[in-house]
């Protein structure tokens, strides 16, 4: 381990991360093994081992020691290897190819010769050499001059420190670009803004610009690693979060001072340029434009990380927003002026001609590397930055979601829209809350969890102007409970997860519908101590009181529409992930259209008549009060501000119920389409000898099991049922299905002003009525092809075409 | 890693028999892994099996096509000598800092020659 650290210059420390992990791997397996081993004793060992390697005596006492665990072994193989592979051979080279060949033949197709430790995980992790895509040494010869360093191009001349043209700025700043957008694609940064040498040593070049730009990236790239590791959802396909530190911290970042170092040089260029004739002033122009649509990106992503200490995050997001509005004016501009700077000379790896050494830290990547690199072209970058530019602007829009329902809805159609960039993702987390204990700025999660289930359902015990709120014994209740929901942190885990990528979602949301289950247990606690204590009040004769604790459930509601939302998010995301073979979509769609949309609309439905019941009660209070003349303090105030809140507030969740029963009759329409087109002859079974559909079904549906409510459905019972409904004929079973989706285009189409997915529903519906329609009547009756399932229109449900 | 059949999909269910081992089980095993794990040690194997089963764990020098030299413990291969080594170490020029590389496969259209580290008469003699 020591040997291979100090005889590494210091700059392949990255190179020598993995060896000097596996080192110390093989330390601490070492250590178990045998307290200490000299390097001497273990050569001795491993000449031994060479010795006795016919009777295997070393290896038969490593078994019965008891180290039968693979793991174990590996680790003490692997070990003594990351120790050793450098300083063989121990005994010298024996050429062996004719012989090693001729063995090989001896091997029946298929048939290995594999080492005892040798598995799928070896075979699967193992680079292809001379493979371009995973052989990073590929193309290298021994007689290639290294890459040219920062410090070797200066001296060759090959780059240029000073009095840089502008169209060469140009060329370097949309490079620079370009490899930013290909960093926040997942690329490792040393391997495409570190191919820069501009950016191993700004302080050494005298053009302003050019210095001021450099560090500016330089600092970019730690403001922006720091948003995403405080936001923390990213995962290792999404982001490189580590590089080559040693090149960063060779200058020490100060973001605090580039805005104004920008500024200056803007702010010179641009007196040089009204000295200019107005002809040549453009490229000029070009680089302004370039050094302020920084200036403001810089600014703009650097407040995003300072939200944490912000005083008001809605003062923080104004700013944000104001300097990501100027940054989106300028691009247009610098789209427009990319063929003034230099361009990339064809076939070369470089994405500019000067400044870039493509291939410098190629050796020193860790082997498992994805190295594979393509640096985006200009237009192309820019096209990203824009659309990253409104993303963030869109982002900017959580600050008006006060509670976490509406929250909620805000990152699941943020999820939809901007999923794929980690950037976005991370700085809409930042915006929301910048610690777990926290959202929207300085507000404790406690108190916006409780903001927000008054909101979501208003039980009048949250309700600070009720009477019943300063009840001791009620308070405690409601203490003890939002001390627990955000101890469990579920809900704010719930808005987290939507941060990550769309396959790494549902994973997580496997977990997370897990974690409802204690919540509903102590939500339906708190809702009966709630009554509990109405028959108390009651019997006390505090009629108001007992009024308001009564027939509560408002909390376990809340807790179950949540629940019930991760559950259909969870099952209708394998479509998206094209999860499910065909064959399966039936008890998927039956799912929710049995069970779980129907729960959703209960839930809602359950609240407004909550919400419903109450104004009319309050209505009804003040009513007795202006005739009676008495009552509480909050009576007036209340009369006064609830007769323009009833009409609002009267159905809230009236859209979403239309839109859950429209998905409702989809899913029925979906699974009776399925059933019909399997009794039908029409969908591919798998054969029943390499199949096991309670298996399969038991898989789809284990997230579910750990929860009380809904109690999970057996695969007997949902059996029965497909059964029972399999008895129809197959006209029938279509017709059936047919219903369901005119259903579904009746509820679709009363919707008002709809929106594009609601559209895309409705032609879904439609075309799919058409389609079973002709199923019905016998359309090729004879022909038994699988139809198509297009889910390009809409993500949950597909339309059927018939081939 | 397609010329290498993990999944086995490739394995004749009835190998020719002149193939077979004269003196294996007369029982056709449809997935045959020929190893150096102490449990599998089997005294009929052909010679040739039996020279790759002492060779794996081994350390193996590869010299392929463009030169490069990889050095690495031998942990697999197949009929087609596509090899699998692990802990493998890349040298361009040999005697130079390698780079560590980890499990790689190496098929055999790349392979030029194969050195295994073994005790020869004379080096043997040096070493005691």
């Amino acid at each position: 381990m020591q040997g291979i650290t100090t005889e590494q210059p210091t700059d392949f420390q990255a190179a020598t991360a993995a060896a000097a992990a596996a080192a110390a791997a093989a330390a601490a397996a070492a250590a178990t093994v045998s307290a200490m081993r000299t390097k001497s004793e273990s050569r001795d060992l491993e000449r031994e081992r060479e010795g006795n390697s016919i009777s295997e005596q070393d290896e038969w006492s490593v078994s019965e020691c008891g180290f039968n665990d693979p793991e174990v072994q590996r680790a003490m193989r692997g070990g003594s290897a990351a120790e050793d592979i450098t300083q063989y051979p121990i005994h010298g080279w024996v050429d062996v190819t004719q012989e090693f060949h001729e063995a090989c033949a001896e091997l029946l197709p298929g048939e290995l010769a594999q080492d005892m430790l040798f598995g799928l995980f070896e075979a699967m992790s193992a680079i292809e050499i001379m493979d371009p895509k995973m052989d990073v040494g590929m193309g290298f010869d021994k007689f290639d001059l290294p890459p040219p360093s920062f410090e070797a191009a200066v001296a060759m001349g090959a780059i240029k420190l000073d009095a840089l043209e502008p169209a060469e700025l140009i060329g370097v700043f949309d490079a620079l670009f370009a490899c930013l957008v290909s960093w926040l694609e997942g690329n490792s940064m040393d391997q495409v803004l570190f191919t820069c040498l501009y950016l191993h040593a700004p302080s050494q070049i005298q053009d302003k610009a050019l210095r001021v730009f450099c560090i500016a990236v330089r600092n970019l790239i730690v403001v922006i690693k720091n948003i995403i590791i405080l936001a923390a959802v990213n995962e290792e396909e999404d982001f490189q979060l580590y590089g080559n530190s040693a090149l960063l911290g060779a200058e020490k970042a100060q973001p605090a001072t580039i805005a104004g170092q920008l500024k200056d040089v803007e702010d010179e260029l641009v007196r040089k340029c009204k000295k200019l004739p107005p002809a040549e002033d453009q490229n000029l122009m070009a680089v302004v434009h370039r050094l302020r649509f920084m200036r403001h990106l810089f600014q703009a992503i650097y407040q995003v990380e300072l939200m944490a200490s912000a005083e008001s995050a809605e003062e923080a997001v104004n700013e944000i927003y104001k300097n990501l509005n100027v940054a989106s004016e300028l691009l247009p501009l610098i789209k427009r002026t990319i063929e003034r700077g230099t361009q990339p000379v064809e076939g070369s790896e470089a994405p500019n001609p000067m400044g870039f050494s493509p291939r410098i830290h190629d050796r020193s990547q860790p082997p498992t590397f994805p190295r594979s690199i393509k640096i985006r072209e200009r237009p192309a970058s820019y096209q990203f930055l824009e659309e990253m530019v409104a993303r963030f602007k869109y982002a900017c829009k959580v600050i008006r979601h006060k509670d976490y329902y509406s929250a909620l809805n805000f990152f699941i159609e943020y999820s939809r829209k901007s999923g794929h960039c980690i950037l976005s993702r991370s700085v809409l987390q930042n915006l929301f809350s910048s610690s777990i204990r926290l959202a929207h700025g300085k507000q404790s999660m406690k108190r916006f969890l409780r903001h927000s289930v008054q909101a979501f359902n208003s039980p009048p015990v949250l309700n600070l102007k009720h009477p019943v709120a300063s009840d001791p014994k009620v308070q405690q209740h409601l203490e003890t409970f939002f001390r627990y929901c955000t101890n469990m942190n579920t809900f704010n885990q719930f808005i987290r997860l939507c941060g990550f990528n769309r396959a790494r979602q549902r994973d997580k949301l496997a977990h997370l519908i897990e974690n409802f289950d204690p919540l509903q247990v102590d939500a339906v606690r708190l809702d009966s101590l709630m009554n509990q204590l109405a028959n108390e009040r009651a019997m006390e004769g505090n009629e108001l009181h007992a009024t308001a604790l009564k027939h509560s459930t408002h909390f376990s509601t809340w807790v179950l529409y949540n629940c019930f939302r991760a559950m259909l998010i969870y099952l209708m995301s394998g479509f998206e992930l094209e999860l499910y073979a065909v064959h399966e979509f039936l008890y998927i769609y039956w799912y929710p259209y049995e069970f779980l949309v129907g729960f959703l609309v209960s839930a809602l439905t359950r609240t407004e008549n909550i919400l419903l019941a109450q104004e009319e009660y309050a209505e009804h209070q003040s009513k007795l009060q202006v005739n009676g003349g008495g009552g509480g303090a909050g009576g007036k105030n209340r009369k006064a501000a609830k007769p323009k809140k009833n009409k609002k507030q009267q159905r809230p969740y009236r859209q979403e119920i239309i839109y859950y029963h429209a998905l409702l009759s989809l899913c029925g329409g979906m699974y009776k389409a399925m059933g019909a087109l399997t009794k039908d002859g029409r969908v591919r079974l798998p054969m029943s000898k390499f199949d096991n559909e309670e298996i399969r079904y038991n898989r789809r549906f284990a997230p579910f099991v750990p929860l009380t409510s809904p109690p999970p459905v057996s695969y007997a019972e949902f059996k029965s049922i497909r059964d029972h409904m399999m008895l129809s004929s197959v006209e029938e079973l279509y017709s059936v299905a047919a219903k369901h989706f005119d259903q579904a285009r009746n509820v679709l189409e009363s919707i008002q002003n709809p929106e594009q997915e609601i559209l895309d529903l409705l032609q879904i519906a439609r075309t799919n009525f058409v389609v079973m329609n002709v199923l019905a009547r016998g359309h090729q009756k004879e022909l038994k092809r699988q139809p198509e399932f297009d889910f390009s229109k809409h993500t949950y449900f597909p339309i059927i075409k018939l081939k | 890693m397609s010329e290498l059949s993990i999944s086995g999909s490739q394995v004749q269910l009835q190998p020719p028999p002149q193939v077979q081992p004269q003196t294996a089980s007369p029982v056709v095993e449809p997935f045959r892994i020929t190893t150096n794990a102490p449990q599998m040690s089997d005294v009929n194997l052909t010679p040739g099996r039996r020279k790759l089963q002492k060779w794996l764990g081994r350390v193996l020098r590869i010299v392929i096509t463009d030169g490069r030299v990889l050095v690495g413990f031998f942990n697999c291969t197949d009929r087609d000598a596509n090899i699998v080594l692990s802990m493998c170490a890349e040298y361009l020029v040999e005697g130079q800092e390698p780079r560590l590389l980890g499990n790689v496969m190496v098929a055999k259209k790349h392979i030029v020659s194969l050195n295994i580290d073994e005790p020869t008469p004379s080096s043997s003699l040096l070493a005691q």
